[in-house]
């Protein structure tokens, strides 16, 4: 009797062992492609219904499903406040790490983070990086009926105290950081107007002559004003990109006319650029692999090429591993860091 | 411009355009009819098949959508003194006093034929102005704003209600509490006491709701106003709403200048139907023969508000479209919508795509004319509800109240506001202070705020010349010296 129950606790054991094995087998499957099939993932936008972030997030939400094995459903979820910040803090610490949660990284997270916003709660480099749309760049440029119409002529007008009226959104925005920048690397004086609610309010000044010029990204400023550039309304003095813009192909880069002392600081203004999606820290590597991956398929899609022209933004695609690795170096750069903190303060 | 006319035309009166404008009219009033919920939400839930659509069909029914939201949400202002929107504001101030008084079927019959025709108005007077619309605009620049901001909040603050001091009063409680978060400029936050809930102000759905709806609600099942919501009057026939008919043809003078005031007011950026409502009713107000009814449900407080916002509607889709600037947050999302169309708003709109542009303007008579039709086909039978008992009513009215607070920004700070502002509501209202100043201080406030940095910054002390802010700063004062009058003429006949 006893080996009898001797032999059946072994029988028993063993065959609790095996269905174990198995049944981590099955779940290791589930945490390859077969996890998303039947799964919602969430898109965290960082602002209200409308506007250049939800558009991304909408853009996503459109194309991304098809290319992720499994096709799972894609919502979007609108958490506005603080400039995307309040997003950034729910999906770093709230939202469910298990590739389920994606969120739009606002640009200004960047400048916080170097300003040491005590009400951030996360740490920008520790979010696992999906990719960047577009790493847009900027025209700076100024209505050409002023004598600013090159760095030249507005260092000439510094010396006799005057200096071209900028206008910007918020402190944080590109539109106020570009010109700062710029006043940092090429030793110009710029008097920059922020405060603005929108784009279109800062060109309906810049129409009245309210205002001397801006920093426009690129894309919205031929989506929005191509009869300006057409009508020579304006003049572009500089485009913060890397390359030029083959459109405006006389038009120079920031690179090509910084002092070389200053060219380390200009690494930091790309840094800064492009339309970004993340997710929290602590997702499995195989599904953060397969949703990078569905996200480089995305951008080579012919569907999504075209809504991203018919929001005037540009194509360029950074996967992300780079962005992951670019935002950790970014972070840990003093001097880039030292540089958004002087600017912004 | 002949052409265009032409070719809108053709595109507009099809069966599937119809269809698809109609329909928008039924899904937009539906929605529209829940306080706090409105054709926003409607968009962003539609958007991923909007986009889908042909670029004509698409702002075809976004029309039907937004035009309707204008018209729906005085019901439940009328009937329940709640209003559906902001923009319905204005009309709880005379409307909720005819339904006590059983007059909710004259109230919503003057009510909808006004928006009804205030929108055609609307949107005539923008097809007029759009060959000189840019020039207008650009002569209007933030000094203007600042002062128009200004006249709006004082109009109010001095013409509701019967004593201005308070109106005065409130109202710059209003403007305290619209500082609450970041500082547009610095991005300094202000009095968030490190929330960061409070870091974009506290969203205004919560408040309007604890101001307005909860002080009404706990009136009526306290038993201040009987057990029906109509307990003030018989319902007899001159509170039908063919009454409302014979009242708004009678009236039809002050329905054409409040739906110019609110076309006029609707183009300029951000100000909107927000303050168009309230400068016509105070306009009324100033204008009407024997002013000791309003508030106490005058039909004249009715019609000047309803037609003002329907026809600054039309004056928000000739600024979206014309200059890519939303003058509402609903504006924000058709224009993303319409970039994803391939259509960005702008100079384009008057040139490239005006037909496209005429196609709005057909949607939004004709959207104007079916939502008419629609809410006056059931205004009888929502007029039946004033005579519901409210233990009916409150159970209903109460969780939707609270769903709409919640859906602000989906955070328990949402229904904490609506309960914090409750109590300041119910204070507010047994002690007689005015309540829309309030509402209307805390709309304003960032325009007011952005526009006058903006204005000393560009202009220093210059703008104080410019010949329209003179006009303007005229009007305040006249507004501010007829305040005062009215009110020593009724303290002397008390």
């Amino acid at each position: 009797m006893e080996s009898k129950n001797f032999r059946n606790a072994v029988v028993a054991t063993l065959a609790l062992a095996i269905g174990l094995i198995f049944s981590l087998r099955y779940a290791g499957a589930q945490s390859g492609e077969s996890f998303f099939k039947g799964q919602t993932i969430t898109i965290i936008a960082g602002s209200s219904p409308g506007g250049g972030t939800d558009s991304l997030a909408r853009l996503l939400s459109r194309h991304f499903s098809k290319h992720i094995p499994g096709n799972p459903k894609l919502v979007v979820s609108n958490v506005a406040g603080a400039a995307g910040l309040i997003a950034a803090n729910n999906l770093y610490n709230r939202a469910p790490k298990d590739g389920t949660a994606i969120g739009t990284m606002a640009t200004g997270l960047t400048f916080r983070t170097a300003l040491r916003d005590p009400a951030l709660k996360f740490q920008l480099e520790k979010f696992t990086y999906l990719g960047q749309i577009a790493s847009e760049g900027n025209f700076v440029y100024v209505r050409s009926e002023t004598p600013f119409g090159s760095i030249e002529a507005i260092k000439k007008a510094n010396k006799e105290g005057k200096k071209p009226k900028f206008g910007a959104q918020a402190k944080e925005h590109n539109s106020n950081v570009v010109p700062m920048a710029m006043e940092a690397i090429l030793g110009i004086d710029v008097d920059v107007v922020y405060g603005y609610p929108g784009t279109a309010e800062i060109l309906l000044d810049i129409e009245r002559g309210a205002l001397d010029g801006r920093a426009h990204a690129r894309g919205s400023l031929f989506a929005t004003r191509s009869n300006w550039l057409e009508k020579n309304f304006i003049k572009v003095l500089v485009v913060t990109s890397p390359q030029r813009d083959s459109r405006l192909p006389n038009v120079p880069t920031l690179e090509e006319i910084a002092p070389a002392d200053k060219k380390p600081l200009l690494e930091a203004m790309y840094s800064v650029q492009g339309r970004t999606f993340a997710m929290p820290p602590g997702v499995p590597p195989d599904r953060t692999k397969i949703l990078r991956d569905a996200f480089a398929a995305m951008f080579k899609d012919k569907e999504f090429q075209q809504d991203v022209d018919k929001l005037g933004w540009n194509d360029e695609l950074i996967r992300g591993e780079q962005l992951n690795k670019k935002v950790e170096d970014l972070v840990h750069n003093e001097l880039a860091m030292g540089f958004f903190r002087k600017i912004l303060q | 411009m002949l052409d265009a006319v032409v070719t809108a035309t053709g595109e507009i009166f099809t069966f599937s355009r119809m269809a698809w404008l109609f329909g928008g009219v039924l899904l937009g009033s539906v929605i529209g009819f829940v306080p706090g919920i409105g054709g926003r939400t409607t968009l962003a839930i539609l958007l991923p098949f909007i986009v889908k659509m042909d670029p004509a069909s698409a702002l075809v029914l976004i029309v039907g959508i937004h035009a309707i939201g204008n018209t729906a949400d005085t019901i439940p202002a009328i009937l329940f003194g709640i209003p559906g929107s902001t923009s319905a504001t204005a009309t709880v101030m005379d409307g909720f006093p005819m339904a006590k008084k059983g007059e909710a079927e004259r109230a919503m019959g003057a009510s909808f034929l006004s928006s009804g025709i205030g929108g055609l108005i609307g949107a005539f007077t923008v097809l007029a102005t759009i060959p000189m619309i840019r020039p207008l605009i650009l002569t209007f620049g933030n000094p203007e704003f600042f002062m128009t901001a200004i006249l709006a909040i004082v109009m109010i603050a001095l013409l509701t209600g019967g004593a201005p001091v308070k109106g005065l009063i409130v109202g710059g409680l209003g403007l305290l509490i619209g500082m609450i978060g970041d500082a547009p400029q610095t991005g300094v936050q202000r009095w968030t006491f490190d929330q960061l809930y409070l870091s974009d102000g506290i969203p205004l759905i919560p408040i309007a709701l604890g101001i307005f709806a909860i002080p009404e609600l706990i009136d009526m099942t306290l038993g201040a106003t009987g057990t029906r919501i109509a307990a003030g009057g018989p319902i007899t026939s001159i509170s039908t709403k063919w009454q409302g008919v014979k009242d708004v043809a009678a009236h039809w003078w002050l329905l054409v200048r409040s739906s110019f005031i609110g076309s006029w007011i609707g183009i300029l950026p951000g100000i909107g139907s927000s303050s168009a409502i309230w400068l016509a009713y105070g306009h009324a107000v100033q204008s009407g023969k024997d002013k000791e009814n309003f508030g106490k449900g005058d039909v004249r407080g009715v019609i000047a508000p309803e037609a003002a916002n329907n026809a600054s509607d039309a004056g928000d889709w000739c600024l979206t479209l014309a200059f890519g600037i939303p003058g509402s947050a609903t504006m924000s999302l058709i224009m993303a919508a319409m970039l994803l169309l391939g259509l960005t708003p702008g100079p384009k709109m008057l040139t490239d795509h005006l037909h496209l542009t005429l196609v709005i303007v057909w949607s939004l008579v004709l959207a104007n004319l079916m939502a008419t039709g629609l809410c006056f086909a059931f205004t009888r039978q929502l007029a039946g509800i004033t005579k519901l008992p409210v233990h009916y009513l409150f159970p209903v009215l109460i969780v939707l109240i609270f769903l709409a607070a919640y859906q602000s920004t989906a955070d328990w700070g949402d229904l904490v506001a609506l309960l914090g502002f409750s109590v300041i509501g119910v204070c507010m209202k047994r002690s007689g202070w005015p309540r829309p100043p309030l509402i209307v201080g805390m709309v304003l406030q960032r325009l007011a705020e952005t526009y006058f940095f903006l204005t000393t910054k560009l202009y220093g002390y210059s703008w104080l010349t410019r010949p329209i802010v003179i006009i303007l700063f005229g009007l305040t004062v006249w507004t501010i010296v007829h305040a005062v009058r009215r009110h020593s003429k009724a303290k002397a006949r008390a």
